[in-house]
């Protein structure tokens, strides 16, 4: 018979927790690019944003990115400044445009949804 | 039609359904990064996203409010979108006083056609076909 901090100790290292259900994984991320140029940007691109959203946020706040290759490629006020800048580094592209919040943006979506009583489908 | 599945934007300690959409604007495709917010009835782009060929005030306007109270004039448009590797059309607003500083993914033409998953566990969201 196991002593409770052995079985523990086991789980652990299995990878489980407390109960002997698995740990939840996060994804990992796609390493093989699609060939449709479209494609890529929704998800290749799409990936490496969600990984380095803190970073865009803290370096172009408020600004609009276009990012290739998974780099910042373009920076702009607009859509059409980012691309531009973009597309003579990457002409054949379709860049992700990320138009980046303040992080005062974003603490305020985390207000309003930690917020007890506060409308469970409304955020903002 | 096959599940989609999105990874969290990570922000610090915090993260955020945020998710990337194909748009067919003046026959060019444009990429976008929008909220997933099932709290929006519209999928709201900023007017600074729109190319200079395209004018986004011909779309039918539609006054409207944010959440924080700010009033918000929408010009809708049927557009072409693509999520993952699916494509349809979906109402689209441009507005010029979206200042929330992101685009939302809306309701309209998305819930209808995808079961939206909130995986705050495994940092996911995911859209399953419905038809």
């Amino acid at each position: 018979m196991l002593t409770h901090d052995r079985r523990w100790t086991i789980l652990k290292t299995m990878g489980r927790n407390r109960n002997g259900k698995a740990k939840a994984k996060i994804a990992p991320p796609r390493t093989r690019p699609p060939g449709d140029p479209l494609l890529r940007a929704l998800t290749y691109e799409n990936d490496w944003v969600a990984r380095h959203f803190g970073d865009l946020v803290k370096n172009y706040p408020q600004k609009i990115v276009a990012v290739v290759e998974h780099a910042v490629a373009g920076v702009g006020a607009t859509g059409d400044e980012a691309l531009a800048v973009a597309k003579e580094k990457f002409p054949s592209a379709i860049p992700l445009l990320v138009s980046v919040p303040a992080e005062e943006d974003m603490k305020c979506v985390v207000l309003f949804s930690r917020t007890p009583g506060s409308a469970p489908t409304s955020t903002r | 039609m096959r599940r989609i599945v999105f990874p969290y934007a990570r922000l610090g300690a915090d993260v955020h359904p945020i998710v990337s959409l194909g748009i067919h604007l003046t026959d060019a495709w444009r990429t976008v990064y929008a909220y997933v917010d099932s709290g929006a009835a519209y999928t709201v782009l900023s007017a600074t996203l729109a190319p200079a060929g395209f004018d986004y005030r011909s779309g039918k306007l539609t006054q409207s409010r944010s959440a924080t109270g700010h009033p918000l004039s929408l010009f809708i448009h049927d557009l072409e979108i693509q999520l993952g590797f699916d494509r349809f059309s979906a109402p689209v607003a441009f507005s010029p006083d979206l200042h929330v500083g992101f685009n939302l993914l809306g309701r309209k033409g998305i819930f209808d056609r995808y079961k939206v998953e909130f995986d705050d566990r495994r940092r996911l969201v995911s859209f399953t076909p419905t038809r």
